[in-house]
């Protein structure tokens, strides 16, 4: 039985390495005063798909982790626990942050990500979401904007 | 020398660089305490806050966040058995133990002790070094550049965590990501699929925020185990009890000297730093050691000599950086990107072109020894409290500065995309065991290798040859391909001796 997450990764990377070679060889390699743009990328992305193949065959003949061995059902249920952490959580908070910011303005949008995430996500009670929300969020504020000059969008609605 | 360690002294003991200084030291010492949160996150996510700072005291700040982790890490490893930091791993093993038996206060004492001894021996050999390699360094050119930045990933891939060969991909990779961007010697355009902001290529700052900060914080909410709080042993903060005997000075002082010296020399080399110089010291002392059946068992050279080398190493780690422009991990990568923030390269020349910078920065590292010992020693029962915070509260915060400091980088949302996509990717190195450290150093030795490749080969007009003729260049090539087929000497040789032995 091979190696899931070796065999996984290493065929991942040999996509991702194919992928390279298809863009590099749209580039010219050699010119008369030497190497050009598309040389090494494609001997970078040949290499990747070299190792990575290299990591899909070891994981034929490194055993498998015990911890990993598990029925079907315990597979499932691993993937159910996995989508109920907190991490797709903080990637979609994340996202929608990095698409809302320039439309709704620095103050709304870091509203959406940190209520969220301390109220919801790690389940904090209203006071202390409300307390550390509005405390980072305004501290936050007087660092960057105040402080640092940074220009943070202020959105459609105007404000900060 | 002198004159100028007195030019750097007036620079790093102005008010402005002190407290910059200061407030880098207690970062660096409350993210040390923190587990999980290494220097590589914090210095990524507190980057981009050092923008309006000039770049002297920007560099002091963030230096003072590196040394200041490894002191820091020092107070969980050893009341926790929670090491802050990778590179305090080995001293949970005669730390936590020592504490166990109530000696707690001793150990956190020889280690503050022995930190400040070896942060101030990695100091002054820096001060010695850096300027006559900068002046070899300038014999360099693209081929010695070339093979050197070689020998400096093969060193991060043999020395690193993890499988060699997945090392090396994920490496690869980073060099890979490096390419995206304009072409450095033709500026056409790669990988960037029409888009302007990706024109200057990936950011590092963004990368890294992404890779250690993001990637960190979904690792944790991940793992439920350091979500939790766990107890303190109890122990007295009174500062005479702190301070280790005249016993423990007898036993200690040796593995400090040695800690010291190791850890200064392996700090220089490529993929070297706090984490092999520790485990190296650990190893050295307990083969020199007349009672070696002690270590595991509290014995206090199990913590002098590895904490003394894990904050030496953080010295000799700034040499190659200061002299040669080449990180030798991910921190010294960092550093380098805090520098070029600043429109400033580090290299050879920094010397005469920056002097003050240069040596603003060295002499900070006194300055900065100083303010930790001070601030180590009163403050431990401070220090702990803040194992105590729940990542609940931390987490967001995190996050919060993250987003904002990608953003502020181009003032492009984008970047915050681009952030999300590295944390994923962080978070997912992890989960399939591949360490994000040859990565970090391939995406920024990446673009320098190739400017460098295609330079030498464009002035030898195409012939290889030329990375054979210098002999630099022949020497780094030759130690490459030691370091590389050493694994498989080794192993001929094992062989060798099972056959003869049997």
């Amino acid at each position: 039985m091979a190696n899931k997450k070796d065999f996984s990764s290493g065929f991942f990377l040999f996509l991702v390495g194919l992928l390279f070679t298809f863009f590099s060889i749209r580039h010219p390699m050699w010119s008369k005063s030497g190497p050009d743009e598309g040389l090494f990328p494609l001997v970078v992305a040949i290499s990747i798909m070299g190792f990575s193949l290299i990591v899909v065959g070891k994981s034929f003949f490194v055993a498998q982790p015990r911890e990993r061995e598990k029925t079907s059902e315990g597979q499932k249920r691993k993937i159910i626990i996995v989508l109920k952490t907190p991490i797709i959580y903080y990637i979609m908070l994340i996202l929608v942050y990095g698409l809302l910011l320039d439309k709704m303005g620095f103050l709304i949008t870091s509203a959406v990500l940190m209520f969220p995430i301390l109220r919801f996500v790690e389940k904090e009670s209203w006071k202390v979401t409300l307390l550390v929300g509005f405390g980072s969020i305004i501290t936050s504020y007087i660092l960057f904007v105040r402080f640092l000059g940074v220009p943070l969008p202020r959105g459609i609605v105007g404000i900060w | 020398m002198i004159e100028s360690l007195l030019i750097g002294f007036t620079i790093s003991l102005s008010f402005q660089n002190i407290i910059y200084c200061f407030i880098g030291c207690s970062l660096g010492t409350i993210i040390g305490v923190l587990p999980g949160l290494g220097p590589s996150a914090t210095i990524a996510i507190l980057l981009t806050l050092t923008y309006k700072l000039d770049l002297t005291s920007s560099i002091i700040m963030l230096a003072g966040i590196y040394y200041g982790a490894q002191y820091g890490g020092t107070i969980t490893s050893v009341l926790l058995n929670i090491p802050g930091e990778a590179s305090t791993v080995v001293t949970c093993i005669d730390g936590y133990q020592m504490a166990l038996k109530g000696r707690a206060g001793k150990a956190l004492g020889i280690s503050v002790f022995g930190s400040f001894i070896a942060g101030t021996f990695g100091t002054i050999g820096l001060s010695l070094l850096a300027p006559p390699l900068s002046e070899l360094a300038l014999k360099f050119g693209p081929a010695e550049y070339s093979t050197l930045m070689l020998l400096g990933l093969t060193l991060v891939i043999y020395l690193g965590s993890g499988p060699p060969t997945k090392a090396i991909l994920i490496c690869f990779l980073g060099i890979a990501v490096a390419t995206i961007g304009m072409d450095p010697l033709t500026a056409i355009e790669r990988f960037t699929f029409g888009s302007q902001s990706l024109l200057e290529g990936v950011d590092v700052a963004v990368m890294i925020m992404g890779l250690f900060g993001i990637g960190e914080i979904l690792c944790m909410a991940a793992s439920r185990e350091l979500r939790g709080v766990r107890d303190v042993i109890k122990y007295s903060s009174k500062l005479r009890e702190l301070l280790p005997d005249l016993q423990d000075w007898k036993t200690s002082i040796m593995p400090i000297g040695r800690g010291s010296l190791l850890g200064f020399l392996v700090g220089i080399i490529p993929g070297g730093g706090g984490v092999l110089s520790s485990f190296a010291s650990y190893a050295m002392e307990k083969r020199v050691s007349k009672h070696p059946e002690q270590f595991g068992k509290g014995a206090i050279e199990g913590v002098a000599g590895p904490e003394s080398a894990n904050n030496s190493a953080v010295s000799g780690a700034f040499i190659p950086l200061l002299t040669l422009g080449i990180p030798t991990n991910p921190v010294m990568a960092l550093m380098l990107a805090g520098f070029m923030l600043h429109g400033v390269t580090p290299g050879p020349f920094i010397i005469k072109e920056h002097p003050g910078v240069f040596w603003g920065v060295i002499t900070s590292m006194y300055v900065g020894n100083v303010i930790l010992f001070i601030l180590n020693l009163p403050m431990i029962r401070f220090f702990v409290k803040i194992v105590e915070i729940p990542f609940a509260l931390l987490s967001p915060l995190i996050v919060l500065i993250c987003v904002i400091g990608a953003y502020s980088i181009n003032n492009n949302t984008l970047d915050i995309l681009i952030m999300l996509i590295f944390g994923v990717m962080g978070f997912l190195m992890r989960n399939f065991s591949y360490d994000p450290a040859p990565f970090v150093l391939g995406f920024i030795l990446g673009r320098m290798i190739e400017k460098s490749v295609r330079q030498a080969l464009i002035i030898s007009q195409g012939s290889p040859l030329c990375f054979f003729t210098s002999p630099i260049s022949m020497v780094f090539i030759v130690t490459t391909l030691f370091v590389l087929l050493s694994p498989i000497f080794t192993a001929f040789w094992k062989r060798h001796r099972l056959s003869m032995v049997s």
